[in-house]
């Protein structure tokens, strides 16, 4: 039997081999543009009055207007968490930051011309992200980890968010003394214009580092590139409308050039020298790079982040007045976990 | 240093046609402390710059226009053979194409997406990515370069078509892995291997491999990973929207694969059944490959000396259903392996 946390001789019958309750909790919420809210996290908590294990964490987020025309991707809503007190995210990180993506957002590609045989591919759906944990997380009987969401204003619309945990009931009696709790934290470039170049401009020290007082181990960078665009689009009752979206910029053209980074650590050490294509130094696949590493306290990670300039060819240009001032943002994020006592 | 950290090198070159073998700047790519790397991926990003013509179709690949040379200090990492219109079969090179050095990153896009990138009103050339993930983490100790060789030569002219790629390509090449804050203790390095094969098939050609699988090292390779793609000329392919292409595909080519005691493939991931095949009903590859990764996995050995023997054959013009005369087959095979050398 694995477990996230060291539960000594408290497990019982457990540990013969008994089988666990699988359990899924879920809430969800209205945020409107700009601001905060949280879910019903008393629906968080073990309706059995048993402590229980959370093996991943699932968020979701759509579009509550224009439902017909976009959706809202991970970009656009921000969640903080927290375990017992404790930060699980470094204040509010974008919610496709946690986890490397496990749903069919990452096969849909961008919205390209408002042509007709392209239209389908953006109109309004779901976006779903996993955050599958490195280790369970405990969650003793009668807690719950504490949500709130923020709509960072990317989109002009409200965002129905959700966030469902999928795990299994422990027994009454489990206690574990150290709990391995996850971390993630962060660090948001400005948006730039998509054709031109920018930058480079510097992640703060205080972003990418262990906040806390006990070794970090962190498991993956994640790295993630967003367009963001404001468009009109004729609707299928002849209405014109304009609303801007945000998306994965996962095309074959954009995603790999579209930035470039330099990493180093605050202790010195270089990871990147060199200015280095974002998805060849973030991962192409997945957006992640799973290289596990101790944080010692106070110690951290430096990105530096610069926008490319898009060259295009006049003669095959094909512009469309439909779709305006689109700019591009990169996001960083460090995926670990630290040890905690219980509390 | 106190604790392992991550590590990224990196370094671009600029490809041109013809281009017969750049070296990367070795200096970057090689520990710029005293430490010992552990490498686990290896990153291979191509840009075809101003490839790009609305009207024109593109190739959805550029890795099998690029080879790729690896080694570090005295030992390869690649090898293999590339057909000729004089030598179908190939003579043995240092390089594989880049498409090889694993599985492909973005091939779930739809057919139509994949040519022309369209965003903000302007098309854009696809770029490619390419990421071996090694079968064994690369040891390289301090002062040793991770040398990439980059190459666009005309043996594989026929595929990469004047008029439409006359411009450079950029190549970015990336190591990426751990920096170890403390020398590793071994008895044997685990030495990652890849071995390309890319007959030149014309039409209803059938080659066989002969000693172009021969295991040349003193050492055992433990066979890991059978990769592989077809790519196609422009010539008369008609896609299914009636355009004229250049893509590349898996379906037009059989494969038949024994090895060298003409007994079964072990195989340890798979949905098929993957046995050695009757040399005389010769499987589709997409049959023998997985569709999600363009490679399957195996376990099985090869002693210095034996010879993997493998046989392609283009299925019949008219059975594919693509025309016939002009269209030129480039069946691309690589065994993935590893190899222990007493340190």
């Amino acid at each position: 039997m694995r477990t996230g946390g060291n539960y000594g001789n408290t497990l019982g019958a457990a540990k013969l081999g008994q089988r666990f309750d699988p359990l899924i909790l879920r809430a969800e919420t209205l945020v409107d543009v700009s601001s905060n809210a949280s879910p019903n996290n008393n629906a968080l908590i073990n309706p059995s009055g048993e402590p229980w294990e959370i093996h991943e964490i699932k968020f979701g987020v759509r579009r509550e207007t224009d439902l017909t025309y976009s959706r809202a991707t991970g970009a656009a809503l921000d969640v903080a968490l927290s375990w017992l007190g404790k930060p699980v995210t470094d204040g509010f990180v974008p919610v496709w930051n946690c986890g490397p993506p496990q749903a069919v957002e990452e096969f849909r590609p961008l919205p390209a011309t408002s042509t007709a045989t392209l239209g389908e591919y953006w109109k309004a759906q779901d976006s779903f992200y996993s955050w599958k944990l490195d280790h369970p997380l405990y969650i003793p009987a009668r807690q719950a980890i504490a949500v709130e969401f923020r709509n960072n204003g990317l989109v002009n619309a409200a965002l129905r968010s959700s966030i469902a945990l999928i795990g299994r009931v422990m027994p009454r009696s489990a206690r574990p003394t150290k709990v391995k709790v996850p971390y993630v934290s962060a660090y948001k470039s400005r948006f730039y214009d998509f054709l031109t170049a920018g930058g480079p401009e510097v992640s703060p020290e205080t972003t990418l580092f262990n906040q806390f007082h006990s070794p970090l181990t962190i498991e993956r960078f994640i790295g993630r590139t967003a367009a963001r665009v404001q468009t009109e689009e004729v609707g299928p009752d002849g209405v014109t409308r304009s609303f801007i979206y945000v998306d994965q910029i996962s095309m074959l053209a954009f995603r790999g050039s579209l930035f470039s980074a330099k990493h180093r650590m605050t202790t010195g050490d270089i990871v990147a020298r060199d200015w280095v294509k974002f998805g060849n130094l973030y991962g192409h696949r997945n957006y992640k790079w799973n290289v596990r590493h101790l944080l010692e306290p106070g110690v951290g990670h430096i990105v530096e982040i610069r926008k490319n300039a898009m060259p295009i060819d006049p003669s095959a240009s094909v512009l469309n007045a439909e779709i305006i001032n689109a700019t591009a943002q990169a996001v960083v994020s460090v995926v670990g976990w630290r040890e905690e006592n219980v509390p | 240093m106190k604790n392992d950290s991550p590590v990224l090198l990196s370094s671009s070159v600029v490809l041109a046609r013809g281009n017969g073998g750049v070296d990367v700047d070795l200096s970057a790519m090689q520990s710029t402390s005293r430490n010992w790397l552990r490498i686990t991926e290896l990153r291979v990003f191509i840009d075809p710059g101003e490839a790009r013509n609305a009207s024109d179709k593109q190739a959805t690949d550029f890795g099998f226009m690029v080879d790729v040379a690896i080694s570090v200090g005295s030992e390869e990492l690649t090898s293999g053979f590339i057909g000729t219109p004089s030598h179908p079969t190939g003579e043995r090179i240092a390089y594989v194409p880049a498409f090889l050095l694993g599985p492909r990153i973005w091939r779930r896009f739809s057919t139509v997406l994949n040519y022309n990138a369209e965003f903000d009103g302007h098309q854009y050339a696809n770029q490619n990515a390419y990421v071996w993930t090694l079968p064994r983490p690369l040891l390289v100790p301090p002062n040793t370069p991770i040398k990439f060789k980059v190459r666009r030569t005309s043996s594989i002219a026929a595929l990469d078509d004047a008029t439409l790629y006359a411009n450079s390509f950029t190549v970015e090449v990336a190591a990426a892995g751990t920096r170890l804050a403390n020398k590793p203790r071994f008895s044997s390095r685990a030495i990652p291997h890849l071995h390309g094969w890319s007959p030149r098939n014309d039409d209803s050609l059938r080659v066989e491999s002969g000693e172009a699988f021969r295991n040349l090292h003193k050492q055992t390779l433990n066979l890991t990973r059978i990769i592989g793609g077809t790519a196609l000329n422009r010539g008369l392919c008609v896609e299914p929207d009636g355009a004229t292409a250049v893509r590349t595909l898996v379906d037009p080519t059989t494969v038949q694969i024994y090895d060298a005691h003409n007994q079964d493939v072990l195989v340890s991931l798979s949905p098929v059944p993957l046995s050695a095949t009757n040399p005389n009903a010769p499987i589709p590859l997409t049959s023998l490959l997985l569709a999600k990764t363009n490679s399957v996995r195996i376990s099985d050995r090869l002693e210095p000396n034996q010879t993997y023997r493998m046989v392609t054959s283009p299925v019949t013009a008219a059975a594919a259903g693509r025309g016939g005369n002009g269209i030129i087959y480039l069946p691309m095979l690589a065994l993935e392996s590893f190899r222990e050398v007493p340190s």
